[in-house]
């Protein structure tokens, strides 16, 4: 299967750009906390529109301007990696003050438009945060965005003997600061606290008084 | 020559007069069926350690009222027909890697208990308890495999 193989190498490729980058950015990474692979290049919010769990076309750049955003691939049938990241980041997030929390956002796009439909992504992101945004389109507006961001498109598995299958993605998180800049993705595998020790630093928290005597700003 | 051959037969019988008993079976702990989200179908994480001489495989799991199957790790997680866990070794199923996918699960709660049944081809069935949790506990409860 050419696509497969195609996903695979991208991956790949990706995986291991990615660990080269953490070698030679590491200090960058720790920085700004937790085990952030940081970009190459900076990267601007994208311009694209996909449909929203609300049944209305979602313009991403308007729409989470200025917010600390953080966008995935996956499905929604997927029992391991997509809920686990998800869930990470939510319980996370219950870290940030009111006021951040309104500033931050997260981004689901599915992998797997053909059984994910809005009603059931809106049931899935609902059972970690009602605010969560989930997104849809087509297999090739999809594919062709993540590619755009260096994230391994979805690679579908062979059926399995209840017609069920298994879909194929980059797992990667990737970050926009309140800049409207992402500096950095964060892999599968950032544990809960990794995510609330870097969330101050990704949202631009002023550093607190102590922080600052202990040079940790 | 002889005194330091002694003296190291003397060492090796104390230290294996002093070793800890180990567990002569293949033992299955840490089990946590995750509650699905949505429409999902459920995870299942567990640990398998074998300290036998004979390797083993995990050849399928059962759930009265749910359907188990193992996949495998990203990227593409394929459906898995069995588990090897070699002697001395220790296999997870852990998020991130290899993992159980339970569909049909039944309305639970997390807290809920369930009986799983490990069948194995050289250690038989293992049945054991798994507690329920959710994708929030998962980060404490089942470590991700990396």
């Amino acid at each position: 299967m050419p696509e497969i193989t195609r996903a695979l190498r991208l991956g790949a490729i990706f995986a291991a750009t990615c660990a080269g980058l953490a070698c030679a950015n590491g200090d960058r990474a720790r920085a700004v906390g937790g085990p952030a692979v940081p970009l190459p290049t900076p990267l601007a919010r994208p311009a694209f529109t996909l449909l929203a769990t609300d049944g209305k076309p979602f313009d991403f750049a308007a729409r989470t301007k200025g917010k600390l955003t953080f966008l995935l691939f996956g499905y929604t049938h997927c029992p391991d990696v997509c809920p686990v990241h998800v869930a990470n980041i939510a319980a996370a997030m219950q870290s940030l003050t009111f006021e951040e929390r309104a500033r931050s956002t997260l981004v689901f796009i599915t992998t797997d438009p053909a059984r994910d439909s809005i009603a059931v992504l809106r049931r899935w992101l609902a059972s970690f945060d009602s605010t969560f945004v989930g997104l849809t389109g087509s297999v090739e507006d999809i594919s062709r965005l993540a590619a755009s961001l260096q994230v391994a498109p979805a690679m579908f598995g062979v059926p399995n003997a209840d017609k069920s299958y298994e879909v194929g993605h980059g797992a990667q998180v990737i970050v926009w600061q309140p800049d409207d800049t992402a500096r950095f993705i964060y892999p599968f595998g950032v544990r809960q606290k990794e995510w609330v020790e870097a969330l101050p630093r990704l949202i631009g928290r002023a550093p607190t008084l102590l922080q600052r005597i202990k040079g940790e700003s | 020559m002889g005194a330091v051959t002694a003296v190291g037969i003397a060492g090796l019988a104390s230290c294996a007069k002093d070793a800890p008993q180990l567990p002569q079976t293949l033992t299955v702990s840490r089990v946590f069926v995750v509650l699905p989200a949505g429409d999902s179908p459920a995870a299942l994480y567990a640990t398998f350690t074998n300290p036998t001489v004979a390797a083993d495989t995990l050849r399928s799991v059962e759930l009265s009222t749910a359907t188990v199957m193992l996949h495998g790790a990203m990227p593409d997680m394929a459906m898995l027909d069995a588990l090897p866990v070699a002697s001395g070794a220790t296999e997870r199923l852990a998020p991130g890697g290899r993992h159980g996918m339970i569909t049909g699960f039944g309305p639970h709660a997390r807290g809920d208990s369930l009986s799983l049944r490990f069948h194995f081809a050289v250690a038989g069935t293992i049945a054991v308890k798994a507690r329920v949790i959710a994708y929030a506990d998962v980060d404490t409860a089942a470590p991700p495999a990396r």
